[in-house]
């Protein structure tokens, strides 16, 4: 303990570069283990002097970026991350300047800080509710620049920093709508939706396209806006989580005509999603549209099934198939009786719930086998 | 001086004597024998535009010198030509407007980025009015670059490309202008039009890759039942698959599958050069025999037929041995396919043909010896 806090000291602005180097070479060895990551952030200095040292403009690149990965090391588990952006409140505000800054060598990494001090609920929370303006803000500690709107356009704009790629910018927007405000806003902007849904068929990166299905399947989770997501010719969604879905399968013509206009037509070279966790959250979220009833219908019109067995044909990933039996399910069965057409407002006896509980339970340890 | 200003510091006297001032002998009226030559120098009544070469008649080089002024600099004609396009345009006289916005951008007023944008900004909305779209876009783009805060050209921009169909151009155009203002309602509803449209352009243009695609397959299946089946045909891969895109017979037909993908049906030609008269056969299929077809043809003599000379029973069938230079005798039981792998036969532009004479004529007989002179 006593050597460790001898080497914190050297992390100093101040120490000589060699002597800087290495210790920072050592700390950030260190941040990979789980218990010497909870030791270096109990020494309330080690955090503060690894921050200088990664935003600090009189280093080297080489000093910053140690820095750096060392700060993204130690926020990797999810209450120490949280209790590290409670201790230095300026830290949150200075990621997202570098994010928001087109020039900045960082972004990336400022990115994947973000988004993992924002996993879980109150994280977020925090976050968006000190340094959003248009979160209902009480006049957090430091004042707020970002808009939800301005961050998602910088998203959203290709090659907004010729260096950095911004795909981490993904699973930190997903944490985000874990809160209602911002699934309401991205909700209510037709804009918005129109930009991040492309992002479900971008095979250049499995961050940017899971982070951004994660963030749809979270807005799903308001039940009211589905038949907007649903029917608007511009926004389409049943087409974009269908897309990455569909293989290069040929369909009798008179079958075709029934699915959306972008199912239509594939080439022979279309390929399915290569991510099962990626299919398995597709198909999720399709299986929360289908909970009510114009939904529902609406997604049987437009021969979904179709799809699905295809998918169901091709799919060797056991919690796939599981998840794509279950939306089949639903989709071929008889429609519930009156009173009963919203699947999610259904209450299920107690009883029978518990069975299910139990059933999954099963379920999940024959996968652990 | 004014005439009112006069009356206000004069008396009657003064008056007078300014009235016999200004009061000139008007000296250049029209007299009866030249008021014709003078019409056509006036011009309100002129009938033809006066020559570049021509001196100018005094009348509209004084027009002339209102609105053109030598000593005018560069901006200053700019904006001269400017307004006159403006003019033309409200008047919708699109491509008069377009020649003076363009005759503005040859002055020398490469400094003046607001005049430049506007400038380009307004060709490109007579442009786009003319339906001319890509030069619009095209105006569109420079006048975006010399006014980056200029939403106007961003709106045509936008507009340009998804007049053009190029819906993903339209949404980058669209959120240029949403940058500068993220509440735009035209931006807006044009880019979520751009979205919905871009699915079914996207869809038509899927489809027609896949009927193009079907069609090439399809098409490289023939070629190869036809090299498995060992018939010659005289044309290469290339240019056979050209022929069936493009036949050269006036029925248009081409070589075509049968539904299970098996068998040929091919376009056949008989010709009868005894009578110079053909037939010929859309889909013959490759199983079928001559005497098929024979029968058909020839149950009704044909109008060039008068002494019932052609019957199935009288006539016979002929190919061209290509390797050998000779006419060689088909029985009327083969069938088609045998008779494409007879040695020597070689389709030529898709379509096998076959001579028909009767038999043991005298014509038969001395066709046969020409033929074999000649080759």
């Amino acid at each position: 303990m006593e050597s460790l806090n001898e080497l914190i000291d050297f992390i100093s602005v101040d120490t000589r570069l060699d002597i800087k180097t290495l210790a920072l070479h050592h700390i950030l060895s260190l941040t990979g283990n789980f218990e010497s990551r909870k030791l270096l952030l109990s020494n309330r200095k080690c955090l503060k002097s690894l921050i200088d040292l990664a935003f600090s403009k009189d280093e080297q690149k080489a000093i910053n970026k140690d820095a750096f990965f060392s700060l993204i090391n130690l926020s990797a588990d999810e209450i120490d991350a949280g209790q590290m952006m409670l201790q230095s409140s300026d830290l949150v505000q200075k990621l997202l300047d570098y994010i928001l800054d087109e020039n900045s060598p960082f972004s990336d990494t400022s990115c994947a800080i973000l988004s993992n001090i924002s996993r879980g609920k109150r994280n977020s929370q925090i976050i968006f509710e000190n340094y959003f303006v248009d979160s209902n803000n009480n006049g957090g500690k430091s004042k707020p620049t970002v808009s939800l709107a301005k961050l998602l356009q910088v998203f959203c704009t290709e090659k907004f920093n010729k260096t950095n790629n911004l795909d981490y910018l993904a699973p930190f927007i997903c944490n985000l709508t874990q809160l209602e405000s911002v699934r309401n806003t991205i909700l209510n902007d037709s804009i918005i939706l129109q930009r991040l849904l492309p992002y479900t068929t971008y095979s250049r990166s499995i961050i940017r396209r899971g982070g951004i299905i994660g963030a749809i399947k979270n807005c799903c989770f308001n039940y009211d806006y589905h038949e907007k997501l649903l029917l608007s010719p511009d926004i389409d969604l049943l087409s974009r989580l269908l897309l990455p879905l569909a293989g290069p399968e040929e369909f009798e013509l008179d079958e075709m005509e029934k699915l959306p206009d972008d199912l239509q037509f594939l080439p022979p070279n279309k390929e399915r999603d290569v991510d099962p966790d990626v299919r398995i959250m597709l198909l999720e979220t399709i299986m929360m549209l289908c909970s009510r009833k114009e939904c529902r219908s609406y997604i049987k019109d437009k021969n979904a099934y179709l799809i699905l067995r295809e998918l169901h044909k091709w799919e060797k990933d056991e919690k796939a198939l599981n998840s794509c039996e279950k939306l089949v399910q639903i989709l071929i069965a008889d429609e519930p009786e009156d009173g009963h057409e919203n699947l999610h407002q259904v209450a299920v006896p107690e009883e029978l719930s518990q069975k299910f509980y139990e059933f999954e339970k099963q379920e999940l340890e024959k996968n652990f086998e | 001086m004014s005439l009112e200003a006069a009356l206000g510091e004069t008396d009657d006297a003064t008056l007078d004597l300014f009235l016999e001032k200004i009061r000139t002998e008007y000296k250049d009226g029209w007299t009866e024998e030249n008021w014709e030559e003078e019409m056509e120098k006036h011009p309100l009544f002129m009938t033809k535009l006066p020559e570049d070469s021509d001196e100018l008649p005094s009348c509209v080089e004084a027009i002339r010198q209102l609105k053109w002024d030598p000593d005018d600099t560069p901006k200053e004609k700019a904006v001269k030509l400017k307004d006159e396009g403006n003019l033309f345009f409200r008047a919708k006289k699109y491509s008069d407007s377009v020649v003076s916005y363009t005759m503005a951008l040859k002055e020398n007023i490469e400094d003046d980025h607001e005049l430049m944008s506007t400038l380009h900004q307004n060709r490109a909305a007579a442009h786009y009015y003319l339906k001319n779209y890509r030069s619009s876009l095209s105006d569109c783009v420079f006048a975006k670059k010399f006014n980056q805060k200029n939403i106007k050209p961003i709106y045509k921009g936008a507009e340009c490309c998804f007049e053009l169909k190029n819906y993903d151009d339209c949404i980058k155009w669209c959120d240029w202008g949403l940058l500068i203002n993220s509440e735009d309602n035209k931006l807006r509803e044009l880019r979520s039009k751009a979205e919905s449209n871009k699915k079914i352009y996207e869809r038509e243009k899927r489809k027609k890759e896949t009927l193009e695609r079907k069609k090439n397959e399809k098409n490289s299946k023939i070629w190869n039942l036809i090299k498995k089946k060992g018939i010659s045909v005289q044309e290469k891969e290339k240019s056979f698959l050209d022929l069936l895109e493009n036949p050269v017979n006036p029925q248009q037909k081409v070589v075509d599958l049968t539904d299970d993908e098996q068998m040929l049906n091919w376009p056949v030609l008989f010709l009868y050069p005894e009578v110079g008269q053909t037939d010929f056969i859309e889909s013959f299929n490759e199983n079928s025999t001559f005497e098929d077809h024979l029968s058909l043809m020839f149950n009704q003599s044909p109008e060039w037929d008068q002494q019932k000379n052609y019957l199935t029973s009288t006539v016979q069938v002929y190919y061209e041995n290509r390797n050998k230079g000779k006419l060689v005798k088909l029985r009327h039981k083969m069938t088609l396919l045998e008779a494409l792998k007879q040695d020597g036969m070689i389709v030529q532009m898709g379509t096998p043909n076959f001579i028909v004479m009767v038999k043991n004529s005298s014509f038969e007989k001395l066709y046969i010896e020409k033929f074999n002179e000649i080759n």
